[in-house]
């Protein structure tokens, strides 16, 4: 067996290219592979250590405001192991030249361990003397270029406060800093948590003796969703907002998903390469075996059994697994190292050490040497039915048959003879074309859905920030106050309009089926924060009942007219139960509407709102007016529409370095195909190109009937390709949308236009390489012998 | 005395193999004339396919010079070679090579479309007599009439020389003397210049003018006044 090992190698040598183009794809898979799931186990088991460490919380609740006391109340509940109480705040602040929204968090004046504890980065805790102290949250510190001893001077109820800053922290519940579920993307520079000494946020909230926010942890394994209404009971008289679990707290919740997004990414993305190479496999095994049947029959001849003849072919296969999973899990390991980091800059989560996960290596190339073992042994498997005295002799001529299209004479004549060579070896060879199209099926999907998540994005913003939300400026109230208050701010000049909005927090419920979530109202008639049909039309506000988003919808199980109940956190107010009036799309956030009228019917408190949304006749004071804004009593945050769509924007920016990674994947897909299968081609048909060279034929003429018939088989790839493509689109996009956002489903027309020049283009490069190929065809050499 | 159509000037024909040279031809030179039915006689390996080649237009000398209608066409650059062997030559091999995908008249018109003035392909199919074959593809036509389609396909560009390497060698006797017998006609008829290469030193007394190779050198030129046609040739 040693020397037919040498016999293999040498016929390796001999087709370099199609070795390598195939160990190129298997690399591929396997460094993918190894990558997405050691990045994988790294994230989540930093994160668990880390939860596990500072005491996540278990449930959050928040609530008007309570007695400091009310701790032990709620320590006592079964299955409670710990609680903590604190204050939390939004204000504003002017920094970088700009605004940012501050969230104070209160904790122990002394330090002691606590639920949702924080790590100090740098710096110290408080110290006992001095009350207006702070800690900041690191991202929040970094992106705005502060350093300890420095003084910050957030705006409470229209009062600017000076804080000292002490320390710099990261804490687990804020691994992802977001403002609320309705963000997408972390703005450090806009949003960031200071944590203040408990007796000082008491005394500058006004809140003596009092707190508005207890963190819980539970006991492990014990069931959350008891726990949670046992706390709702205890706490009912308190005003009792939200009560949530780890699964909807924004930072907790967003990470989990993530990482969930990439373990499937880790067990789907690197499947298509395997199949991929096995479809070349199989292709070109199955060539090999045809070419070397003279060899199998010596071989037989003189003694080899069939399984052996079988593993001296099958151990090429058996080659480009190992060699390729061994290239594959070293590259793999070292990507895994890198993408771990790099989704760590967007968790932030304290990374100890990133781990090299072996577990993920024995998998790789169990899984490779699977898909290359399976293509190799069905193309192989022929090997058992050669007969030595047959194989030896000569082989009888191909065949050429005539197809359909010939049929058809009004086409067939309009043919040249150099496409009915074309077409009919097509359809000599149809499996192979259909396998080669199904390479070239998965290559133009892929890069239709990496194109087309650009045009999702920009739809969804295009409709978020020009239609939906059409205003300027967004201020936050620090309190619910009467709409005739608002009118301080409408009289700003340059403030061409302003609508009033109430935003609070709901549990929307149908049966058992219930979810928290925001609960607008607005003005009858909104010409700033729309509410839009499925097709883009506005609807009217009803001044009965409520508009709910389609996925809430889903999620409930409700259509048009039926009813839900409606809990408000407002203390003393029941359920409710309202009608359903419409369904709205939303791209962002969870949410029900209804007219400020009804709302008030309901709640009783007159017109009263927390927020305003502000048109102005001239952008270009933007800047003036939030000035203004952040002065004024009431105001907690104000924020423009540039402000998010700036955020936003800035974060597509990792999508776009992803499209070019998606691309790059498809091109080398594809071209690694057409390599493959044109090689055989040209190695099959070597006396058919070298006859047509004699015959008088340039190189130009002759390369033609291997490149048309990669273009051909590359335009009916795309037929099929591109479709799938746009589900496969649409189901990840699906998959991929949260309680935060749904991005909906686009493909424009030009990024069909593009895919097909993009596909083109690659094929046209490939047939480039081939063309030497073709120019080296010795005439003389390829017709001397009979093959 | 006619012009030489063909002038085959000390064509010396090198090869490296690996480490050593080998010459295919050493110094070989003869005269081929318009109209003439030519046989280039050596066993293999005398160098006689290596020649044909050359003045084929698909191979160059090392050494020498060969001259068709007095152009040297050893000073070809490789577009100007393809030209060559589209407007003046015509090949039949001995493994005829067809393209299998194309049936016998597509196989015939597929190189009608390179030339300039064509022969009509239907009469050339009759001539070499496989007209009620013209739509076969060739796995379903025997060896001779293979033979015959790449015979068809090589005159109906109506070529300046028909070069044939073994046309007989696949071939049974019987059908090998057919195919003879056509390339005998077609010179008697047409007057075209055919130069036929062959181990077959019987074939040798049909031709006007007797190549005889050896070692990669010419061993003598014999000019037959009186042919014999190929029905009396024997072996």
């Amino acid at each position: 067996m040693n020397i037919l090992f040498r016999n293999l190698l040498r016929d390796i040598k001999k087709s370099k290219g199609q070795f390598i183009s195939i160990l190129i794809i298997v690399i591929l898979g396997v460094t993918f592979y190894t990558a997405i799931n050691s990045a994988f186990k790294n994230l989540s088991t930093s994160s668990d250590k880390y939860y596990e460490e500072y005491r996540l919380a278990d449930i959050w609740v928040d609530i008007y405001s309570a007695p400091i006391g009310i701790k032990e109340k709620i320590e006592s509940i079964p299955n409670v192991k710990t609680a903590t109480g604190r204050i939390i705040k939004d204000a504003s602040i002017n920094i970088s030249e700009g605004n940012a929204t501050l969230r104070f968090i209160t904790l122990p004046d002394i330090k002691r361990d606590i639920v949702n504890d924080v790590v100090i980065k740098s710096g110290r805790y408080f110290s006992e003397d001095d009350s207006s102290q702070c800690l900041l949250d690191e991202d929040f510190f970094k992106a705005n270029n502060l350093n300890l001893g420095e003084y910050i001077y957030p705006i409470i109820n229209g009062n600017k406060v000076k804080l000292k800053i002490v320390g710099c922290v990261k804490s687990p519940e804020f691994v992802y800093t977001l403002k609320d579920a309705s963000e997408i993307i972390a703005d450090n520079k806009r949003f960031g948590i200071v944590y203040v000494k408990q007796s000082y946020g008491e005394a500058i909230f006004d809140l003596n003796g009092s707190i508005n926010n207890i963190s819980i942890q539970i006991f492990n394994g014990s069931d959350v969703k008891n726990v949670k209404d046992d706390v709702k009971k205890a706490l009912k008289n308190y005003g009792v907002k939200s009560v949530i679990d780890r699964d909807e707290e924004t930072s907790s919740k967003m990470i989990s998903e993530k990482i969930k997004q990439l373990k499937s990414m880790g067990g789907t993305f690197p499947v298509i390469f395997f199949m991929v190479a096995s479809i070349i496999i199989y292709i070109m095994m199955g060539r090999m075996v045809e070419n070397q049947r003279t060899q199998i029959g010596v071989l037989k001849a003189v003694g080899f059994t069939n399984m052996q003849v079988l593993a001296y072919y099958m151990s090429y296969s058996a080659m480009i697994a190992l060699i390729g999973s061994f290239i594959g899990s070293i590259l793999g390991t070292y990507m895994g190292v890198a993408m771990t980091k790099l989704y760590n800059q967007y968790f932030n989560l304290p990374l100890a050490e990133v781990k090299i996960y072996g577990e993920y290596v024995i998998p790789a190339f169990i899984l490779t040497l699977i898909f290359c073992l399976f293509a190799g042994y069905h193309s192989c498997k022929i090997i058992f039915k050669i007969m030595p005295s047959e194989a030896m002799r000569q082989k009888s001529p191909q065949s050429g048959k005539k197809i359909i299209i010939d049929e058809i004479d009004v086409i067939w004549k309009n043919i040249s003879h150099l496409g009915k060579i074309i077409l009919r070896n097509l359809f000599r060879y149809k499996k192979r074309a259909l396998l080669t199209s199904l390479g070239v099926i998965f290559s133009s999907a892929i890069l239709l859905v990496a194109l087309s998540m650009g045009d999702s994005m920009d739809f969804m913003i295009k409709q978020q920030y020009g239609n939906i939300q059409n205003y300027d400026i967004k201020v936050k109230l620090s309190k619910l106050i009467s709409i005739e208050e608002l009118n301080n701010i409408k009289n700003i000049t340059h403030v061409k309009e302003m609508e009033p909005i109430l935003e609070t927090g709901v549990e929307i419920s149908n049966g058992w089926k219930s979810k928290t979530v925001g609960f607008t109202a607005l003005v009858k008639e909104p010409e700033m924060y729309k509410v839009e049909d499925k097709s883009g039309n506005a609807i009217s506000i009803p001044s009965n009942g409520v508009l709910i988003s389609e996925k809430l919808a889903n999620t409930l199980g409700v259509k048009v007219n039926d009813s839900v109940n409606i809990k408000f956190y407002f203390p003393g107010k029941e359920k409710k139960e309202m009608v359903v009036r419409g369904i709205v799309v939303q791209y962002l956030g969870l949410s029900t509407y209804t007219s400020m009228d009804n709302l008030n019917s309901i709640l009783g408190e007159g017109m009263i709102a927390s927020s305003a949304v502000l048109k102005l006749d001239n952008i270009n004071f933007e800047n003036e007016i939030k000035d203004k804004l952040k002065d004024m009593p009431n105001v907690t945050s104000v924020e423009s529409k540039s402000d998010s769509l700036n955020a936003l924007l800035s974060a597509m920016g990792a999508m776009q370095a992803s499209i070019g990674v998606y691309i790059m994947l498809a091109a080398i897909l594809l071209s690694a195909v057409l390599y493959n299968i044109a090689t055989i081609n040209i190695f099959e048909r070597q006396r058919e190109l070298a006859t047509l060279k004699v015959l008088g034929f340039s190189n130009n003429e002759v390369k033609k009937l291997i490149f048309n018939e990669n273009y051909i088989i590359v335009i009916l790839g795309m037929i099929v390709g591109l479709p799938f493509g746009k589900w496969l689109g649409a189901s990840l996009m699906a998959s991929s949308s949260t309680d935060a956002y749904t991005i909906p489903y686009v493909v424009e027309f030009k990024t069909y236009i593009i895919a097909i020049i993009l596909t083109l283009l690659f094929t046209a490069i490939t047939n480039l390489t081939l063309m030497k190929k073709i120019k080296a065809l010795d005439m003389i050499e390829v017709l001397k012998n009979k093959e | 005395m006619k012009d030489p159509i063909v002038l085959v000037k000390d064509v010396t024909k090198e090869y490296t193999m690996g480490e050593i040279k080998v010459k295919a031809s050493d110094k070989m030179s003869f005269e081929i004339l318009s109209g003439e039915f030519v046989v280039v006689l050596g066993p293999s390996g005398s160098g006689k396919s290596t020649v044909l080649n050359i003045i084929g237009g698909m191979d160059r000398p090392t050494y020498g010079e060969v001259f068709v209608e007095g152009k040297n066409i050893t000073k070809y650059s490789d577009n100007e070679l393809t030209m060559y062997r589209r407007k003046n030559i015509g090949f039949v091999f001995q493994f005829y090579n067809l393209m299998s995908n194309l049936t016998a008249l597509e196989n015939v018109e597929l190189v009608k479309s390179l030339s300039d003035n064509p022969l009509n392909a239907e009469d050339i199919m009759r001539d070499v007599g496989l007209s009620d074959r013209t739509s076969n593809f060739p796995a379903q036509l025997s060896g001779g009439e293979q033979q015959r389609v790449a015979i068809a396909r090589a005159l109906v560009k109506n070529p300046l020389l028909l070069l044939c390497d073994e046309p007989t060698g696949a071939l049974d006797y019987n059908t090998g003397r057919l195919i003879l017998k056509l390339l005998y006609d077609i010179n008697k008829n047409t007057n075209k210049t055919i130069v036929v290469i062959t181990h077959n030193a019987a074939i040798a007394a049909m031709a006007d003018r007797v190549i005889r190779v050896r070692s990669g050198a010419v061993e003598s030129v014999t000019i037959n006044e009186n042919p014999d046609p190929p029905e009396r040739i024997e072996w």
